[in-house]
């Protein structure tokens, strides 16, 4: 109980935390805090995607993240961690995510080392951005999505949930 | 006096079965993985043929880009590889990128300090062969083609922080004429952009 309150409370301090007076912020996230917002879902789906700035496909697959987010955000949650270097943050994460007004956390990644966010996510995963990691309403990974997928396939796998 | 022989003969077979079960289990080789011949053209127009690599130790095929930031932090870094063991080791670059020509590759090259054979993979089919998905990725292959570690260079992107020197440790354990202790890693870095 006191794991889903702290994992609420992160994930809307990170949302309501990052668009105060209209200036963006993105936080960083470490193992245990991914660990609890995924086992603590509450109950919505829970959609994790793994980018940088400087991934193209992962650029290009972004509107397509923000579209998902509008139509099924009563039934799921997205969050987006970047892989960018935490310095990096302010230079170009946040010019890019002011482009496209982003409604969903993101997150730059503070883990120790990439290998151990990839071996969170998924021993499937070999690294390759952006990756996708689809997780139930019981913080069970359903499904990993390797590459840039498009707002049309996403909401299938959406739909079929 | 013939149960106490029954028993021998029991635990004799006991053992004798259970050394096969082991024996089978301990000395299933692993499954080696082969590749085929290929040949591709350098930055320089030459065209090369991966058996012509096969007169050292071995083969150090590194799936590189001009362009993506990972690789590019990896670029002294390889260019100090090859410097170690390059006498000893064949090291090759394949740059499988739709979108990096030629004269990039050259010129990235010369500015790197790269100083190994960079072939272009056009049409990404020897990306495909190999399954490579990122950039840097790398398979070190013996003499006969066939794989001996397949991954990435080190464990961290940024030099600083690195603590398993993955590829180093493999070409080392190799000259010393060592088994291999960790055969694969995951790498990190950017998607290749197939055609």
């Amino acid at each position: 109980m006191i794991a889903k309150l702290f994992s609420f409370v992160f994930l809307i301090s990170s949302l309501i935390y990052s668009q105060v007076d209209n200036k963006l912020v993105v936080n960083s996230i470490n193992s245990d805090e991914l660990r609890s917002i995924i086992s603590n879902r509450g109950d919505k789906f829970l959609l994790v995607n793994v980018w940088a700035t400087w991934c193209i496909p992962c650029r290009e697959e972004f509107p397509d993240l923000v579209k998902l987010f509008n139509k099924y955000k009563s039934d799921l949650d997205i969050i987006a961690i970047s892989v960018d270097y935490p310095e990096e943050v302010e230079g170009k994460v946040i010019p890019f995510l002011n482009e496209i007004e982003v409604p969903f956390p993101v997150f730059v990644s503070r883990f120790n080392k990439d290998s151990e966010l990839i071996e969170l996510l998924s021993n499937k995963w070999n690294g390759a951005l952006p990756g996708t990691f689809i997780y139930n309403k019981e913080g069970i990974q359903i499904k990993f999505l390797e590459g840039k997928q498009s707002f049309e396939g996403f909401s299938s796998i959406i739909n079929d949930l | 006096m013939h149960s106490s022989k029954n028993i021998v003969v029991i635990a004799l077979a006991v053992l004798l079965i259970g050394s096969f079960n082991l024996t089978g289990n301990s000395d299933k080789p692993a499954e080696i993985k082969k590749y085929d011949n290929f040949s591709l053209y350098d930055f320089n127009n030459t065209l090369h043929s991966l058996n012509e690599f096969s007169d050292k130790e071995g083969i150090v095929l590194m799936f590189i880009s001009t362009k993506c930031p990972v690789s590019n932090a990896y670029n002294s870094r390889m260019a100090s590889l090859h410097q170690k063991f390059g006498e000893k080791f064949s090291f090759v670059g394949i740059n499988s990128n739709k979108q990096e020509n030629v004269a990039e590759i050259k010129k990235h090259s010369e500015n790197n300090k790269l100083n190994f054979v960079i072939l272009k993979d056009s049409s990404n089919v020897i990306a495909d062969k190999f399954s490579a998905s990122v950039t840097p990725e790398i398979y070190v292959l013996n003499n006969n083609l066939e794989l001996l570690y397949q991954g990435r260079i080190d464990d961290s992107r940024k030099e600083d922080n690195v603590q398993e020197l993955d590829l180093s440790n493999v070409l080392g354990e190799i000259l010393e004429g060592k088994k291999i202790s960790i055969a694969k890693t995951k790498a990190f870095g950017c998607s290749i952009k197939r055609k």
